[in-house]
């Protein structure tokens, strides 16, 4: 990553050492999306690009590791899918990317409830 | 269909995501050079950061109006992931946090220094003795030119 050549006045005086993957002006706009937010100091927007980061690779990893259990190269969407599912602290993702189903499954699930059902009755 | 807009104020607002490049790059750090990612799991990973965001940005608003202050300050931030559950990464990010917030105090004290410009006596001493130094040199090359020591006799 190259150094901007001086810090830009408009970016609230973001010190230089404060560097992040992540453009922290980008983040910013996005957490101000949130209309009932307060300020937010710079420290805040660092802190949370950080944290951003964090999860970025938290995530992957997580769905790496249902890549490598088929034992295939690409990492797919599927792969997100279920690491979003098998982990609890994700479920504030399952309305972004919804637990996925194979057909099969799905019949699956569908004829254990319809046992359970007739099971009782 | 998906834009990354640079900041200003005309992008629409429900546009808004993280560099496709960047979350890219980050992705393909990751893992081993023989493994890729498929484009639609790179654009749903860089979708759940940006949820990610509005989550952790919710927590820390309500932590800082428990605190009953008026901005929210890193350390709410780093508060809202324990409270969320973010446990596995939490000391990292608080390590490098912390790391880079010492290193721009010190910067911004070193600055304010040279700044402010206020000496104190042993600065000014040595400053002093600087401008003496110097002094006596250009002194000591007049003299040389006018007597003539280490120039070249003029002719005639």
């Amino acid at each position: 990553m190259t150094d901007p050549p001086s810090p830009n006045p408009s970016s609230a005086h973001v010190p230089q050492t404060l560097k992040t993957a992540f453009p922290q002006a980008r983040v910013k706009t996005i957490m101000r999306e949130d209309k009932d937010l307060s300020a937010v100091s710079h420290d805040a927007v660092f802190a949370a690009t950080l944290a951003t980061e964090m999860f970025l690779e938290y995530l992957v990893d997580k769905s790496f590791e249902n890549t490598k259990k088929e034992m295939r190269k690409i990492v797919s969407y599927k792969d997100v899918a279920r690491a979003v599912g098998d982990h609890g602290e994700m479920a504030f993702l399952e309305d972004v990317i919804p637990p996925t189903l194979s057909v099969r499954q799905a019949l699956e699930n569908k004829a254990k409830i319809d046992k359970q059902r007739d099971g009782v009755a | 269909m998906e834009e990354d807009y640079d900041v200003g104020s005309g992008a629409p607002e429900e546009d808004l995501s993280l560099p496709k490049a960047t979350v890219t790059k980050l992705i393909q750090e990751m893992m081993p050079s023989d493994i890729a990612c498929a484009k639609e799991a790179r654009d749903v990973i860089a979708d759940c950061c940006v949820e990610f965001i509005h989550l952790i940005s919710s927590e820390a608003n309500e932590i800082c109006e428990k605190e009953a202050k008026k901005t929210i300050a890193g350390e709410h931030v780093l508060a809202a992931l324990q409270s969320l559950g973010f446990e596995e990464y939490i000391q990292e990010c608080k390590d490098v946090y912390e790391d880079h917030m010492k290193q721009t105090k010190d910067r911004e004290k070193r600055s304010n220094k040279l700044d402010k410009a206020i000496l104190n006596s042993e600065e000014a001493a040595a400053m002093q003795e600087e401008l003496f130094a110097k002094a006596r040199m250009r002194m000591q090359s007049q003299d040389n030119i006018v007597t003539g020591q280490g120039s070249n006799p003029s002719p005639g």
